[in-house]
């Protein structure tokens, strides 16, 4: 029997999905520390 | 686009397409996920023809995106779009990431397929190059304290490795190469069946769709940063003012 090769095909999904989980949340903290940071100008006296 | 120029217009429009954008990239990537895990096994490749599915829009995505940084560049240089230089900035980490997804799904396609990871054959050894252009790209940024300076270096960068890309897309025809050539985008049309055409294209738009939610994202956060920059060198500049002359401020 021809094998399925499976284990490749996790190992592909599994390096896309963390790449773009780890492009997600790079721009997601990015995006919250910078609001935060203009916030804290904009409260300032 | 002029009126896309004014930052304080970009964010506001941005900020009301993002939820939208970002919804349908979620329905469309269940749907296509639960295509791709529906979709019979092929006569050749067998379960590994579902690598395709997220190798093929990645590896489209590679060059659609270094096609958006050279329009930038141009921006940037030609027509002085003072957005031009934040959307190449914001564009090249994504370049680099759908480009390694493009390598790394392709290698762990070839080994079962070809019988090894890797090969310096024309269409992988560009995507490689494209590859490094990003990271590059990235440095360079990186590397320039003057941002204004930095935009321009990066976009005269990103102009030369435009050469890249007729490379990558006609390596396949030019030389003799163990990547297939093109099955989708032919002279004939499709080469492909439709049941595994449907989830490529869904794909496809899935990731594409991704790629646009995340630069709205990133050309948001490049503003902001500037705006930051700015408003923490006036704060500087009245601590300054402020303080008695010669006294540490």
């Amino acid at each position: 029997m021809r094998p399925d090769h499976l284990d490749f095909v996790v190992a592909a999904y599994a390096v896309a999905i963390i790449t773009v989980a780890f492009m997600v949340t790079r721009t997601l903290r990015q995006s919250r520390r910078l609001r935060r940071a203009l916030e804290r100008f904009q409260d300032a006296p | 686009m002029l009126k896309l120029a004014n930052p304080t217009v970009f964010l506001r429009l941005s900020a009301r397409l993002l939820p939208w954008l970002t919804g349908l990239t979620i329905a469309l990537f269940a749907i296509g996920f639960w295509l791709v895990a529906n979709v019979p096994p092929d006569y050749q490749q067998g379960e590994t023809v579902r690598i395709m599915f997220i190798h093929v829009p990645a590896a489209w995505l590679a060059s659609f995106i270094y096609g958006v940084m050279t329009l930038a560049a141009l921006g940037t240089l030609v027509w002085r779009h003072p957005l031009a230089d934040a959307a190449q900035k914001a564009a090249a980490p994504l370049g680099a990431g759908f480009t390694f997804i493009a390598l790394a799904t392709g290698s762990l396609w070839g080994r079962p397929m070809w019988g090894t990871y890797w090969v310096w054959d024309a269409r992988l050894t560009s995507v490689l190059v494209l590859f490094l252009i990003y990271l590059g790209v990235l440095a360079l940024w990186r590397s320039l304290d003057d941002q204004s300076f930095a935009a321009r270096a990066c976009a005269i960068l990103t102009l030369v490795g435009a050469v890249d890309l007729p490379i990558i897309k006609f390596s396949v025809d030019w030389w003799n190469t163990l990547h297939q050539p093109a099955s989708v985008f032919t002279m004939e049309g499709p080469k492909m069946p439709p049941v595994y055409l449907w989830p490529l294209g869904i794909m496809a738009l899935a990731a594409t769709l991704l790629f646009l939610t995340l630069h709205l994202m990133a050309i948001r956060n490049e503003i902001f940063e500037r705006r930051l920059s700015r408003l923490t060198m006036e704060a500087a500049a009245a601590g300054d003012r402020l303080s008695p002359a010669g006294a540490p401020a």
